[in-house]
């Protein structure tokens, strides 16, 4: 098989996470932060080397800022949930997933807060930065909006947003579901609040891990409140972080195995990572925008524009038809919408989906090179 | 030999802070506080000797964790 299914989560691990997960079944079993035993506490150091190393790789003031969670969506609705009051303002783009879209909207609906969409210019951060600003007024309380599409892989200029929330007072959250671990992200620098991302994507962690990168804990309400090993006797939810946002246990092998993903990626290297994923879409795009009948809709892909993520169609087929033809070749991909109406709504593809590529560093050109070949094929069956 | 427990709000400042002094060559262990520290339950110590622990307490201070409080422990 060949598996181009990774903006929904990468796939194969690497091989150091595959181990680091057995290890710690095996050794790591305790509770962290509850016993004071020594393999509760050995646990819990590295939960804690963990937090550092997403608290490095983005830059983020201490261990304590980062929250592990169960997935990107999840440390989203903490965040968004957490810190939007009655009658405020948020501005989200029209690129959204349904992971910001759905908690903005049902906020929204239940006549809490408003909202609006900032329209997104593929490679033009000036035009994108003017149409986030054009919709500030004096309700708003927050920008949150992706950082690439998980449709188009077009990026959004975060670092001139985050200028422009600081300049205006404002909140900035990022989705970062399809760029941490691909593109550099600095908390500080791009004045970030809140950072949202999967543990099981470009981090090459297992599912089921997540975290919410935030200085802002204290402005928080806790989505969840409970048992968090700290402060045992008291009713209120400690206000300590990260214990205030994260109650229950965590997912200790997925966070171990999340910081194998990490190290994989620092020793591997994001310009790399980077490199090699535009070299892939490169080929890809050529090769397609050759093909009669296959439909593109973005421009070539470029660095610091675009992640190798890329929508296609061939014309008058239907995305999952075209998807469930190219697995029956090997080929892993995901037709339909990708929980992204926005998106869809914007290239046009309400009625037909797309059919998406997404690779990840395990993906090589000589299988992009056989997939070109088989759309072809097949935009000629079809 | 004696020993102070630097009594903390979680295992996360307890590491933290552990590893803060094991930077200026203090040696710590960590484990849970041996009782109700001002009453709130559960929480973790760290656990350094009695000559290092005016030293120890200076650095978590000035790292700007939180101390609940500080206690002599026979070991």
């Amino acid at each position: 098989m060949v598996y181009f299914d990774n903006a929904a989560t990468t796939y194969p691990k690497p091989l150091t996470v595959r181990n680091a997960v057995a290890e710690a079944m095996n050794n790591y079993g305790a509770n962290p932060g509850r016993g004071g035993h020594k393999m509760a506490v050995e646990t819990a150091r590295k939960i804690y080397e963990c937090r550092g190393a997403l608290a490095g790789l983005f830059n983020a003031g201490g261990e304590e800022d980062v929250v592990f969670t169960s997935n990107c969506t999840a440390s989203l609705n903490i965040a968004l949930k957490g810190v939007l009051r009655g009658g405020e303002h948020v501005i989200i783009s029209d690129l959204e997933h349904n992971s910001v879209l759905r908690p903005v909207h049902t906020m929204a609906k239940a006549g809490l807060i408003t909202y609006s969409k900032a329209e997104v210019f593929e490679g033009d951060f000036e035009r994108t930065l003017a149409s986030f600003a054009k919709e500030i007024k004096k309700e708003t309380r927050m920008i949150a909006c992706t950082n690439g599409s998980n449709l188009t892989g077009v990026v959004l200029p975060v670092k001139e947003l985050g200028a422009l929330c600081k300049e205006k007072g404002l909140l900035f959250l990022v989705d970062a579901a399809q760029t941490a671990g691909t593109l550099e992200i600095d908390v500080r620098e791009s004045n970030i609040d809140f950072l949202c991302m999967p543990g099981h994507k470009g981090l090459y962690g297992p599912s089921g891990t997540g975290a919410l990168v935030t200085s802002k804990g204290g402005l928080l309400s806790p989505v969840y409140t409970g048992g968090t090993g700290s402060m045992s006797l008291i009713s209120e939810q400690p206000g300590i972080m990260p214990d205030k946002l994260e109650s229950g246990t965590v997912n200790i092998s997925g966070i171990i195995g999340l910081l194998a993903g990490i190290e994989f990626i620092k020793r591997r290297g994001l310009d790399k990572i980077r490199g090699h994923g535009l070299k892939l879409m490169k080929a890809l795009y050529s090769g397609l925008s050759q093909i009669d009948r296959v439909k593109l809709y973005t421009n070539p892909p470029e660095m610091g524009a675009h992640l190798p993520v890329l929508p296609f169609n061939i014309d008058g087929a239907d995305s999952e038809k075209v998807a469930e033809k190219l697995d029956k070749s090997g080929f892993a991909l995901r037709g339909g919408f990708h929980c992204a109406p926005l998106g869809h709504r914007k290239l046009g593809t309400l009625d037909t989906g797309a059919v998406r590529v997404s690779f990840s560093v395990f993906n090589t050109i000589n299988e992009v090179e056989v997939f070109i070949k088989y759309v072809e094929k097949l935009a000629r069956k079809l | 030999m004696k020993k102070q427990a630097i009594n903390l709000t979680s295992v996360t400042y307890a590491i933290k802070a552990q590893n803060l002094l094991k930077k200026y060559g203090i040696w710590s262990s960590i484990g849970k506080s041996g009782k109700n520290v001002k009453g709130v339950g559960c929480g973790y110590s760290i656990f350094v000797k009695d000559e290092h622990s005016a030293a120890a307490i200076n650095i978590i201070q000035q790292n700007k964790i939180r101390i609940l409080s500080v206690e002599a422990k026979e070991e």
